[in-house]
């Protein structure tokens, strides 16, 4: 991220928190949705995140990332909503042993959510509609008016962009 | 993980790629897969983060004048300046109260005062609608470790006007409010019936 944007955001320029949190948000509402498990608490999660990101922004080091700065605040966020909410309930809650999903998985989550939301538009229809919605090229061509050969480059070039973008997830070899 | 074309199509989950060859891609795949990891934050989340930075920065370049104002004017001078910008600028912490999933279009703000006979929270409330005869709106804090505290009752039905709730407790200890939905005669426990949450957050996070 640009330190310039950075030191904006810090200030509390309004353009700069906009694309902070458009660039963000995204990552940071899955990552969020993966703990807590309910769009509401997710959705306050998120808010906290960003106002608490802003008001520790005077101790950040711009020149450090701040995706991995962003997950500690809001996993951090997260978790303590799931905790006040479970601890605060009046209804019994019976532990079904699921632990939910590992701080592992929470980062692989988040980490591919960023990289998702950095390819172009086009490229991330086609992820989405083909693992999400679960689509064949053909069917993806039909749903957007395209060439299926059209539908393959896109896809192809949309999995190797991901590969980069998460490439720091490489398991030793 | 390699960024060639066998990858990529491995990753694509295409035909001649079956799972199983690599852990890290199948766990990607599994992930884009999953509906949480498409989910998008409500539309009202950025403008309240907004709204929320704005109120705070306005409260921050109070503070700043302040810090500077008594050094250039003395002791008189700030004096009658704090006055002056007690009347131009808000006093008091802001919490953004946000409704549930039970009551979605719900927003307000608590704005707490500490006083000699404990905190003063005044609360007000957007489309949170009267209370259901039988039922009332309870106001409580909640510490971290779970413990909640009421702050007060009140059910809206004579309209929307701000309501001013008492904390007997340090809300820096309990820094979670709710506001919950209550049945009369029920007790005293706090109800599941969550309407509306906000949090008073650390200022060093």
């Amino acid at each position: 991220m640009d330190s310039e944007v950075f030191e904006r955001f810090r200030s509390g320029d309004e353009e700069a928190v906009k694309w902070v949190y458009s660039k963000f948000s995204g990552a940071v509402f899955a990552l969020s949705l993966n703990i807590v498990r309910d769009r509401g608490r997710a959705a306050d999660a998120t808010q906290q995140t960003f106002i608490k990101a802003w008001r520790a922004a005077e101790s950040f080091d711009p020149t450090r990332a701040i995706e991995p700065w962003l997950y500690s605040i809001a996993r951090r966020t997260a978790i303590d909503i799931y905790r006040s909410e479970r601890r605060g309930s009046a209804v019994e809650v019976v532990d079904t042993a699921d632990p939910g999903p590992s701080l592992d998985r929470i980062w692989e989550v988040y980490q591919v959510r960023l990289a998702v939301d950095q390819l172009s538009d086009d490229e991330r229809e086609v992820v989405r509609m083909s693992h999400f919605e679960g689509f064949t090229h053909p069917e993806i061509a039909e749903r957007l008016d395209i060439p299926v050969g059209t539908v393959k480059s896109r896809s192809h070039r949309a999995h190797k962009h991901l590969l980069v973008l998460l490439a720091h997830l490489e398991e030793p070899s | 993980m390699n960024t060639d074309d066998r990858s990529a199509g491995y990753l694509a989950d295409w035909e001649g790629h079956p799972s199983g060859q690599s852990e890290k891609l199948d766990a990607t795949r599994a992930i884009l897969r999953e509906p949480k990891t498409w989910a998008d934050p409500p539309a009202d989340v950025e403008a309240n983060v907004i709204a929320s930075i704005r109120a705070e920065s306005v409260k921050a370049v109070d503070t700043s004048w302040k810090g500077w104002v008594p050094r250039l004017a003395g002791v008189a001078a700030v004096a009658l300046i704090a006055v002056a910008l007690m009347a131009i600028w808000p006093t008091g912490t802001r919490i953004d109260l946000i409704g549930t999933e039970a009551m979605p279009l719900a927003s307000g703000v608590a704005t707490l005062d500490a006083t000699d006979s404990g905190w003063s929270i005044g609360v007000s409330l957007t489309d949170l609608p009267p209370a259901e005869p039988g039922t009332y709106y309870e106001g409580w804090v909640w510490s971290d470790d779970g413990e909640g505290v009421s702050i007060g009752t009140f059910h809206l039905r004579g309209g929307n006007d701000p309501v001013t709730l008492w904390a007997g407790v340090d809300v820096n200890d309990y820094p979670s409010i709710w506001i919950s939905v209550q049945t009369e005669g029920a007790g005293n426990e706090v109800s599941d019936q969550i309407v509306m949450r906000g949090r008073l957050t650390d200022p060093d996070e």
